[in-house]
C-alpha cells in the first residue's frame, strides 16, 4: 500500500500550474466546473435581478441602473433591445453553462471514477480540454455582455430568421456571432466529456461492479452523457448553418425576407428547419439538464432516509425510458409552427407517453420516504424540494403536452412557470444538495448545515413565490418575452402580482448568498470532514479525505453488493457499504444478494 | 465548542444582515418615481404598493435574525444539556416540512381562488369551449395528484423524520406496485391523449368553405390585414412585388385583388367561421387571439392558417366581463425583436348586419393614385438592389 504512494509521488511532481491550472485530475476538473458553474450562475441571477426589476417597476426608473448599464439604461429605464438580450444571456447560461456543464460537469466528473471504482476518467487528457473549451465558451459568452451592439437577444432558442438579420435587432449583429462561436466550443466541450463519461462507465468499473450494482448516479450521468453525445452534434449542424446563412449568404434557413426597405435574396430555405434541429437538441437538453438532478437525488434520498433506493430496477428502467423517449418528442415544441397536424398527434402522443416513467420516479421517491429514518441534512432538504417541484412542474407539462391546449399555452407565461419550476428550479435544486453532500468529497470540509437550512427554506418558499402565479399570468394569454405589460390593459391588472414577483426573486436571490458565503467560508474554515460523514455504502467515501491522484492508496476496492444496503435487518449498523463482502454480513444476507453476484461470477 | 459555534453564528449573522440591509438601502435611496407622484393617482399607488413591499422586505430581514438568534439559543442549550444536535435539527425540519405543508396547500387555494379568477374570459370560439374544458379536466386529474402527492411527501417528511430509536423499514421494491403506478398513470394519460386528439384533429382540420378568408402578414412591429372585399376572393400575391408600399405583395393585375381592403381593426360577423392566411414579411411572428384559444406561428416564406367560429359578439362579451372597456386582440406572441411586447391589432366581433354596414365604409386599397406609389416604390427597390449588385462587383 505505502510502495504506492511513493511511486506515485515520484512520479507526479506537480508544479501549480498543471495542479490547479491544466489539471488532469477528475477531482479538480469537477472543482474547476463547479466553481465556473457557480460564477456564471451569479451572472445569470443578476441578469434576472436586473430584469426583474424592469418587469415588476416598468413605469419607474431606477438611477442606479444607468450607472451599472450605461447607455442601455438611460434615464434608469432598462432599453426594451437589451431587456431582450438579458433575458437571452440568462436562459442561455442558466441552461448550458450552469446546469448542463455546471451540475453533470462537476458531478459526472466528481463521482464517475469515485462511484464505479476507477482511478481516473478513460482520458485524463481529453476531461482537461473538455474543462478548458468549457472555460473558453463561458468567457467568450460573458464577453458578449460587454460589446457596444449589446449581446445576442432572441431568446436562448435563437429562431432565425431573427437571429440570422443584423438588421432585425442590435443583438443580431456581433452579439449573435459570439454567441454562436461561443455555443459551438461548447458543443465540443460537452463532447469530450460525454464521450470521457461513456467510455469511463463501461469500461473502467472496478471487480464487482455490474451495471446492476452502480448507484444510480451514475446510471443517470452514463444516460445523461449518451444523450448529449447524440443530441448536441444536431445542435452544432444547426448552429454551423445557422453561421452560414449569417455569413457566407447561404439560405438554409432564410426565404422571402423584406426588411429594412430592402428584399433579401435569400430564397427556398425554412426557418422552421432550424426549429427542428435546435429542438431535436433542445427536447433531450432539458433531460440532460433534469437526469444528473434526479441520480443525485435518488442517491441523497436513499442514504438520509437510511432506506434502499425503492424499485432500483423501475428506477433505471425509467431513465431508460425517458432517455430513449425524449428523442422523439422534440416537436411538442413545435404544435403551432404549422407543421402538419398528424404530426403533431404523434409528437403530443409520445409527449404523453413521457409522463409515464416521471410518475413512476416520483412514487418511488415517495415510497423510499415511507417509513424511512430521515435525516435532515441541507442536501436532504434540497433533494425533497427538488420532488416537489419534478411533481408540479411535470403535471403542468401534461398540460403543455396536449396539442389542443398547446395552442392557447405556448410561448405565454404558463410555459415559463412549467419549465423554471420543472427544470431551472428543480435541477438547481438536485445541484444545490449534490454541493452540500458531496462537498466533503470535494473540499475535504464540511459547509456548516444551520445555513444549509436557512438557505433551503428560504429559497423553496421563493421558487414557489416567484414561478407559481406565472401559471395563471399564462392563463390569462399573457406572453413571454414581454418587456412590459403596460402596452396592453388586459395585462396591467397583472402589475401588482409581477412586482411580487420580483420582490420574492430579489429575496430568493439574496438567500443565495447565504450559500455562497457558506461555499466559500467552508473551504477554508469549515470543519474537517470524517471520512464518511453521511454514512453512505457508496465507494466514494472509501477513498481517503485528502485528494490524491488514482483516488486510492492501494488497491481498487471490490464491489460485493449494490449500493443500497441501508437498515438491513440482522445488521448492526444502519448501512453496510459496497465493499463489504458477504462472508462478513451472514446475519443480513438475503437470498437475493448471493443470487446476482454468484450469478455473474458464474459467468465469466 | 459551544464558543465556536456560538462566534461563528455572530460573524455570519451579522455579515449577512450587513449584505442585506445594505442591498436594500441602496435600492431605496436610487429608487425614485420618474412622475411626480400627488399629480397621477396610479403612480401615487404604485409609490404606495413599493413601500408597503419595502416594509416586508425590512420585516423578512427581521424574521430571519429573530429566526437565527433564537436558534443559537436552542443550539447552545441543547449543547449544554448534551443532546445531540443532529436530532433536534431533524424534528425541526420535520415539523418545519409540515407547517410548510399547511401553507403551501393555503398558498395555492390562494392562488388559485385570487389570481385563477383573473384569467381569460369564457372561450368566445367554438373549439375554445371544447378546449377549456379539456384544460378543465386536466385540471382536476392532476390537481388532485397534486395534492395528494404533496401531502405524502411532506407528510412522510414529518412522519419519518430521523430519530436515534427508530430504525428504518427494509423495503427494496414491490413487482405489483409498481406495475399498479405505472399503468394507471400510462391509462389516465391514454384518455388525455385520445380526447386531446380528437379536439386537435377538429381544429386543425380544413376550415368549412363558408368560411370568410383573410390575409394576415405580421411585420416588425404592427399586422397587415387584407379582407377580400366584395367578391369574397383575395387577390393573389407574391414576394416579388413586396415594397414599401404594397407591403404584402399583392398582384393587382389579379382581378381579385382589386376590391381587397386594408383595414386597421379586424371585423369578424359572429357565428361564422372565419379562415387566418397567414405569413410574416421579416422574421417569424406569432398571431395570438387568446380570446378565441388561438395561435399560428406566422413566417416568412412559409405560409400557415388557422380557422376558428367566434360566438360571442364583442357587444355580448363586454357585459359578460362587466368590462365597458372590453376588447378581443390579436397580439404577437413569437419574440421579433425590441418591440415584440407591443404589436396588436383590435378584433371586434359584431352581428351580420353590423359587419355588413362596417364593410360598406372600407374603400378598396387599390385606387390610381396608389397604383402610381407602388409604381414608385418598386422602383426605388429595384434601384437599391441594382446600386448594391454595382457596388459588389466593385469590390
Ligand atoms: C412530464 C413531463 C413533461 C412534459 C409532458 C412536458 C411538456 C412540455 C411541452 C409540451 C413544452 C412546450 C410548451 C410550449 O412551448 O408551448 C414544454 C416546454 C418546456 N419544458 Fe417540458 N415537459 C415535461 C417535463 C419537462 C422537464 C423534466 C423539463 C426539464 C427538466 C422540461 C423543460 C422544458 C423547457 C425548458 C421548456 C420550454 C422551452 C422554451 O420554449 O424555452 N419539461 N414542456
Ligand atoms: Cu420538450
Ligand atoms: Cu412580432
Amino acid at each position: 500500500m505505502s510502495d504506492h504512494t511513493t511511486h506515485h509521488e515520484e512520479h507526479h511532481k506537480e508544479t501549480f500550474i498543471s495542479k490547479y491550472v491544466f489539471s488532469m485530475d477528475h477531482k479538480m476538473i469537477a472543482k474547476q466546473y463547479l466553481i465556473t458553474g457557480i460564477i456564471m450562475a451569479v451572472i445569470g441571477m443578476v441578469l434576472s435581478i436586473l430584469f426583474r426589476i424592469q418587469l415588476g417597476w416598468p413605469d419607474e426608473s431606477f438611477p442606479f441602473l444607468e450607472k451599472l448599464l450605461g447607455k442601455w439604461a438611460q434615464g434608469g429605464r432598462i432599453d426594451p433591445a437589451f431587456y431582450m438580450s438579458m433575458v437571452t444571456i440568462h436562459g442561455t447560461i442558466m441552461v448550458f453553462f450552469v446546469l448542463t456543464a455546471g451540475l453533470s460537469g462537476t458531478f459526472s466528473n466528481l463521482l464517475i471514477p469515485l462511484q464505479i471504482g476507477a482511478r481516473d476518467m478513460a482520458s485524463p487528457f481529453i476531461n482537461m480540454l473538455s474543462y478548458w473549451f468549457f472555460f473558453l465558451s463561458s468567457v467568450i459568452m460573458t464577453w458578449s455582455l460587454l460589446i457596444e451592439s449589446g449581446p445576442a437577444s432572441g431568446g436562448w432558442t435563437i429562431y432565425p430568421p431573427l437571429s440570422a438579420i443584423p438588421k432585425a435587432m442590435p443583438g443580431s449583429g456581433l452579439g449573435m456571432t459570439l454567441w454562436l462561436i461561443s455555443m459551438a466550443i461548447f458543443v465540443a466541450s460537452a463532447l469530450m466529456g460525454g464521450i470521457n463519461y461513456i467510455s469511463t462507465v463501461l469500461n473502467m468499473r472496478t471487480k464487482g461492479m455490474s451495471m446492476t450494482k452502480m448507484p444510480l448516479t451514475i446510471w443517470a450521468f452514463l444516460l445523461t452523457a449518451i444523450l448529449g453525445v447524440l443530441s448536441f452534434p444536431v445542435l452544432f449542424a444547426g448552429v454551423i448553418l445557422l453561421i452560414f446563412d449569417r455569413g457566407f449568404g447561404t439560405s438554409f434557413y432564410l426565404s422571402d425576407i423584406f426588411i429594412g426597405g430592402e428584399a433579401l435574396p435569400n430564397h427556398g430555405g425554412s426557418p422552421v428547419l432550424f426549429q427542428h434541429l435546435f429542438w431535436f437538441l433542445g427536447h433531450p437538453e432539458v433531460y440532460i439538464i433534469i437526469m444528473p438532478a434526479l441520480g443525485i437525488s435518488s442517491e441523497i434520498i436513499a442514504t438520509n432516509a437510511r432506506k434502499p433506493i425503492f424499485g432500483y430496477r423501475a428506477m433505471i428502467i425509467s431513465l431508460i425510458g425517458i432517455a430513449f423517449l425524449s428523442f422523439i418528442v422534440w416537436g411538442h415544441h413545435m404544435f403551432i409552427t404549422g407543421m402538419n397536424p398528424f404530426l403533431g398527434s404523434v409528437f403530443m402522443f409520445t409527449t404523453l407517453i413521457i409522463a409515464v416513467p416521471s410518475a413512476v420516479k416520483t412514487f418511488n421517491y415517495l415510497a423510499t420516504l415511507w417509513r424511512g429514518n430521515i435525516q435532515f441534512t441541507p442536501a436532504m432538504l434540497f433533494a425533497i424540494g427538488l420532488v416537489s417541484l419534478f411533481i408540479t412542474g411535470g403535471l403542468t407539462g401534461i398540460f403543455l403536452g396536449n396539442a389542443s391546449l398547446d395552442i392557447n399555452l405556448h410561448d405565454t407565461y404558463f410555459v415559463v412557470a412549467h419549465f423554471h419550476i420543472v427544470m431551472g428550479s428543480a435541477a438547481m435544486f438536485g445541484m444545490f444538495a449534490g454541493v452540500y453532500h458531496w462537498y466533503p468529497r470535494l473540499f475535504g470540509k464540511m459547509m456548516d448545515e444551520r445555513l444549509g437550512y436557512f438557505h433551503f427554506w428560504l429559497t423553496f418558499i421563493a421558487v414557489y413565490c416567484v414561478f407559481f402565479p406565472m401559471h395563471f399570468m399564462g392563463l390569462d394569454g399573457v406572453p413571454r418575452r414581454y418587456y412590459s405589460f403596460t402596452s396592453f390593459d388586459f395585462m396591467k391588472e397583472w402589475l401588482a402580482v409581477n412586482r411580487f414577483i420580483s420582490i420574492a426573486a430579489i429575496l430568493g436571490s439574496l438567500a443565495q448568498f447565504i450559500f455562497l458565503y457558506n461555499f466559500f467560508r467552508s473551504i477554508f474554515k469549515g470543519k474537517k470532514a470524517p471520512q464518511n460523514p453521511w454514512n453512505s455504502n457508496t465507494l466514494e467515501w472509501t477513498a481517503p479525505v485528502e485528494h490524491m491522484h488514482g483516488n486510492w492508496p492501494g488497491e481498487i476496492p471490490w464491489v460485493y453488493r449494490w449500493p443500497y444496503d441501508y437498515s438491513k435487518p440482522g445488521h448492526d449498523e444502519d448501512f453496510i457499504p459496497q465493499n463489504v463482502p458477504l462472508s462478513e454480513t451472514m446475519s443480513s444476507n438475503l437470498p437475493g444478494d448471493y443470487g446476482t453476484h454468484h450469478g455473474s461470477k458464474a459467468n465469466h | 465548542m459551544n464558543i465556536s459555534i456560538a462566534q461563528q453564528l455572530k460573524s455570519s449573522t451579522k455579515a449577512i444582515l450587513l449584505f442585506v440591509l445594505l442591498t436594500i438601502s441602496s435600492t431605496i435611496s436610487f429608487a425614485q418615481a420618474t412622475m411626480p407622484a400627488a399629480t397621477d393617482v396610479a403612480s401615487q399607488e404604485l409609490g404606495i404598493t413599493f413601500w408597503f413591499y419595502v416594509l416586508l422586505l425590512i420585516a423578512a430581514v427581521f424574521a430571519f435574525a429573530v429566526i437565527n438568534k433564537t436558534l443559537k439559543v436552542l443550539e447552545l442549550t441543547q449543547e449544554l444539556n448534551g443532546k445531540k444536535i443532529k436530532n433536534t435539527y431533524n424534528k425541526v425540519n420535520g415539523v418545519f416540512f409540515i407547517f410548510f405543508l399547511v401553507l403551501f396547500l393555503g398558498y395555492v387555494y390562494y392562488e388559485f381562488t385570487t389570481h385563477g379568477r383573473m384569467v381569460l374570459p369564457e372561450s368566445a370560439s367554438e373549439h375554445g369551449a371544447i378546449t377549456d374544458n379539456l384544460f378543465n379536466i386536466t385540471a382536476i386529474i392532476t390537481g388532485i395528484v397534486f395534492i395528494i402527492t404533496h401531502i405524502l411527501l411532506f407528510y412522510f417528511s414529518f412522519k419519518y423524520k430521523g430519530k436515534e430509536t427508530r430504525k428504518a423499514f427494509f423495503y427494496s421494491h414491490n413487482d405489483k406496485l409498481e406495475l399498479y403506478w405505472t399503468i394507471i398513470p400510462a391509462i389516465v394519460l391514454a384518455v388525455m391523449v385520445l380526447s386531446g386528439w380528437k379536439a386537435w384533429t377538429n381544429i386543425t382540420a380544413p376550415a368549412p368553405k363558408e368560411a370568410l378568408t383573410l390575409d394576415v402578414t405580421g411585420k416588425q412591429f404592427a399586422w397587415i390585414v387584407r379582407y377580400p372585399g366584395n367578391d369574397n376572393a383575395l387577390g393573389s400575391k407574391a414576394f416579388k412585388l413586396v415594397n414599401d408600399v404594397n407591403e404584402t405583395g399583392v398582384d393587382f393585375n389579379d382581378k381579385n385583388a382589386k376590391d381587397d381592403l386594408l383595414v386597421n381593426e379586424i371585423y369578424l360577423p359572429v357565428n361564422r367561421p372565419v379562415k387566418f392566411n397567414f405569413n410574416a414579411r421579416d422574421v417569424i411572428h406569432s398571431a395570438y387571439m387568446p380570446h378565441f384559444r388561438a395561435q399560428m406561428n406566422c413566417v416568412p416564406g412559409m405560409p400557415t392558417t388557422f380557422w376558428f367560429k367566434p360566438t360571442i359578439t364583442t357587444e355580448q362579451m363586454r357585459l359578460k366581463t362587466n368590462d365597458p372597456k372590453f376588447d378581443y386582440l390579436l397580439l404577437c406572441a413569437k419574440v421579433c425583436g425590441s418591440a415584440h411586447y407591443n404589436m396588436q391589432i383590435k378584433i371586434v366581433v359584431v352581428n351580420d348586419t353590423e359587419y355588413a354596414t362596417w364593410l360598406t365604409t372600407k374603400k378598396p386599397f387599390y385606387t390610381e393614385e396608389m397604383a402610381k406609389q407602388i409604381q414608385e416604390a418598386a422602383a426605388s427597390v429595384a434601384k437599391a438592389k441594382e446600386e448594391k449588385l454595382a457596388l459588389n462587383t466593385h469590390e
